[in-house]
C-alpha cells in the first residue's frame, strides 16, 4: 500500500503549481478604473436618454505575448427622460487607436420602456491590438438615435438607424398585431397552438446565409445566360418590378438587372429586396434581404430606372446542431425576388405586410421574423401566460 | 564551583592549577595536617611513573573500542527512541488528491482566454468576417469584434459592401438585437 503523508503531497502541489506558474500565461487586469480607459461614452445634453450607469460584468483585459485583447461586456442602464415611450435604440461604437480603423453599432428595437423608466442594453465587444503598436486602443459609445411610440425619431441618425429601427419596428408590430389578434379570436389555447406552429417551422427551415459582393465571384464556373426571374405581387407595393433577369453559376447569382417603377406619389430614396430561392432539389429558402443598389436611388413618382450592377450575390445553408455552423454552397435552380422594403424622401417608410389576406403565401412560409422567435421563445419557456403578458405591453 | 583547598591543593600537585592559583598558594602558605602532606608528598614522588603510557597499553585498538562502543548506543538509541509518525492517508486519499490536482490543471488552462489571438498571423487585408458568436473586422493582429451568444435558430447573418450584420435574440435577456460592424 503507498503512503502519503501529507507533507509530500503538499511538496507534490507545491511542485504543480509552480510548473504551472512557469508557463507563459496571459496577464488579466478587471478592475474598473483599468477597464474605463478603454471606452468613452458621449450623450448630447438633449439627447432622450439618461446614462444612469454601467455594469461591467466580466469585463477583462487580457495581455499574452505581444498582443492585448480587451473584452468588455457591458449593461449601459439608460432612463428614458423624454414625454413618451421608447421602442428601440442605435448604439454607435467608434474605435479609436486600432487597426483597422472602423465602426460597429448594436440596435435594440421591439423596447417597450415608459417615460421615466429605467432599462438596460447589452453589449459584448472585443478590442485586439499588439502592444508593440504604442497606441491605446479604446471605444467612443454615442447614441445614434431613438425611436419612439409614434415612429418620431432622434438622434444624428449616422447609420441610417432611423430607417432600420423603423423597419423592425413597423415588422415587430404586424407579429404583435397578428398574435393579439389570434388571441382574441381563438383564446390561449389558440394562442398557444400558433405558437406551436411557429416553432415546428423554426426547426424545419432550413438557415442561409446570403453575401453580397462587388466585382469578386467566388467560383471560376461559368455563369449561364441572362434568365427571368420572377417577383412576388405584393398589394399596395409603391415600387413595381416589370422585368429582372440573373445569370446564375452555382451557388451565385451574377449580375442582376431589373427594371422598376415608382407607383407612388412620393419619391423613392432607397429600397429593398427579399430573396426567396429554390435549390436543384426543389427546397425553398429564404435568402435575406440586399439593398436594391449599393448606389444613391432616387425614383420620382411614376418614373422607372434601370438597376444593373456587377454584383454577385451568394447564397449558403447553414448546418444546424451543436458547435459553429458548417457552410454549404447552395446549387441555384431558381429565384423568386420581392419588394421588402421601400423608404421614400420624406423618410416615411413602406413593408408589406406578412398578415394580408392577400399576401402570397411564400412570404409567410419560409421566413420566421425575429420578434417570432422571440415571442415563440417566452411561449416556449415560460408558457401562454408569459406570452400573454407581454403582448399586452 | 567553588574549589575547597583540598582541591586546589591537588591541581597544585598535579602542575594543573591556574596561575592565579599558583600565586595565591606561594603568597599564603598554610599549615596543614601533617598526614595530609605526607599523603601529596607521596603523590609527587609517584607521578613520573604516570606521565608515561605502559608500554603493553595498545591506544589503537582502545580508541577503535570505543569508537565501536559509541556507534552502538547511538545505533540502539534510534530504536529504542519514540518519535512522533507523519500523518498516513491512504492510497485512495492520495489518488482522490491527485484527480483533484488535475482538475485544479485543467480548470485553470480551461480559464485561458482562447480568443486572444485566432490564427498565429491574422488577415493581411482588412477583413469583415460574420460568424455565429462574432462579427469581427480584422487586420493583421488587430481589430475589434461585436460578440454575442445567440439563441440556436434565431440567427441571421448578411453581409454587403463595407459591413456585415446580424439579427440574433440574446440567449441572457431575450432581447431581440442587430449588430453591425463596419469598415472606415
Amino acid at each position: 500500500m503507498y503512503i502519503w503523508t501529507s507533507a509530500r503531497i503538499l511538496v507534490m502541489l507545491a511542485a504543480l503549481a509552480s510548473m504551472v506558474g512557469a508557463q507563459p500565461r496571459a496577464t488579466t487586469v478587471q478592475s474598473n478604473a483599468s477597464l474605463q480607459q478603454y471606452l468613452r461614452m458621449e450623450l448630447p445634453s438633449n439627447s432622450p436618454l439618461r446614462h444612469v450607469r454601467t455594469d461591467w460584468g466580466r469585463s477583462r483585459v487580457v495581455q499574452r505575448g505581444s498582443a492585448a485583447s480587451a473584452e468588455l461586456h457591458l449593461i449601459f442602464h439608460f432612463e428614458n427622460t423624454a414625454s413618451q415611450p421608447v421602442h428601440g435604440i442605435t448604439l454607435l461604437f467608434r474605435t479609436s487607436g486600432v487597426a483597422p480603423g472602423g465602426k460597429a453599432s448594436v440596435t435594440l428595437p421591439g423596447l417597450r420602456v415608459k417615460p421615466g423608466e429605467q432599462f438596460p442594453a447589452k453589449v459584448d465587444l472585443r478590442l485586439l491590438q499588439p502592444v508593440t503598436a504604442g497606441v491605446h486602443p479604446s471605444f467612443e459609445v454615442r447614441l445614434d438615435g431613438v425611436l419612439f411610440e409614434d415612429l418620431s425619431f432622434a438622434g444624428e441618425n449616422t447609420l441610417n438607424s432611423k430607417r432600420l429601427l423603423t423597419a423592425l419596428e413597423i415588422e415587430i408590430q404586424q407579429d404583435r398585431q397578428y398574435l393579439k389578434q389570434v388571441l382574441t379570436a381563438e383564446g390561449r389555447n389558440g394562442l398557444g397552438q400558433e405558437m406551436r406552429k411557429l416553432l415546428a417551422l423554426q426547426a424545419e427551415l432550413p438557415r442561409v446565409d446570403v453575401r453580397w459582393a462587388r466585382h469578386s465571384r467566388a467560383t471560376a464556373m461559368p455563369a449561364s445566360d441572362a434568365v427571368q426571374f420572377a417577383f412576388l405581387s405584393l398589394p399596395n407595393s409603391p415600387l413595381e418590378p416589370l422585368d429582372a433577369s440573373v445569370r446564375i453559376a452555382g451557388h451565385e447569382a451574377v449580375s442582376p438587372r431589373m427594371r422598376i417603377r415608382n407607383r407612388s406619389s412620393r419619391e423613392i430614396v432607397y429600397a429593398e429586396l427579399g430573396w426567396i430561392i429554390r435549390d436543384l432539389d426543389g427546397r425553398e429558402f429564404y435568402a435575406g434581404t440586399v439593398p436594391i443598389t449599393s448606389n444613391k436611388l432616387a425614383i420620382a413618382p411614376g418614373g422607372e430606372a434601370v438597376m444593373q450592377e456587377d454584383n454577385v450575390l451568394q447564397f449558403f445553408e447553414l448546418s444546424k446542431g451543436v458547435g459553429s455552423p458548417r457552410e454549404f454552397p447552395i446549387k441555384l435552380g431558381e429565384m423568386v425576388g420581392f419588394v421588402s422594403q421601400v423608404q421614400f424622401a420624406d423618410g416615411s417608410i413602406w413593408m408589406p405586410n406578412r398578415y394580408a389576406s392577400n399576401t402570397p403565401l411564400p412570404m409567410r412560409r419560409v421566413r420566421i421574423t425575429p420578434e417570432q422567435q422571440r415571442l415563440a421563445s417566452i411561449y416556449l419557456r415560460q408558457g401562454v401566460d408569459a406570452l400573454v403578458a407581454e403582448l399586452e405591453k | 564551583m567553588r574549589l575547597t583547598r583540598h582541591h586546589i591543593l591537588a591541581l597544585l600537585a598535579g602542575g594543573d592549577a591556574a596561575w592565579w592559583q599558583r600565586l595565591s598558594a606561594r603568597r599564603n602558605p598554610q599549615p596543614e595536617d601533617p598526614a595530609v602532606e605526607e599523603e601529596f608528598r607521596r603523590i609527587r614522588e609517584q607521578l613520573p611513573e604516570f606521565r608515561d603510557l605502559p608500554p603493553y597499553f595498545a591506544w589503537d585498538s582502545l580508541s577503535a573500542e570505543m569508537k565501536g562502543n559509541i556507534l552502538l548506543g547511538v545505533e540502539a538509541g534510534e530504536v529504542v527512541r519514540s518519535r512522533p509518525s507523519g500523518r498516513a492517508i491512504g492510497w485512495r486519499a492520495g489518488f482522490a488528491l491527485a484527480v483533484l490536482t488535475l482538475l485544479m490543471l485543467v480548470g485553470y488552462w480551461g480559464q485561458l482566454p482562447v480568443h486572444v489571438h485566432d490564427s498565429d498571423s491574422g488577415p493581411q487585408t482588412p477583413l469583415l468576417q460574420a460568424t455565429p458568436g462574432q462579427l469581427a473586422a480584422r487586420h493583421r493582429d488587430a481589430g475589434f469584434s461585436v460578440l454575442f451568444h445567440e439563441s440556436g435558430a434565431s440567427l441571421e447573418l448578411s453581409g454587403a459592401v463595407g459591413g456585415v450584420r446580424a439579427d440574433f435574440v440574446d440567449e441572457e435577456t431575450g432581447q431581440l438585437t442587430v449588430a453591425h460592424v463596419y469598415l472606415d
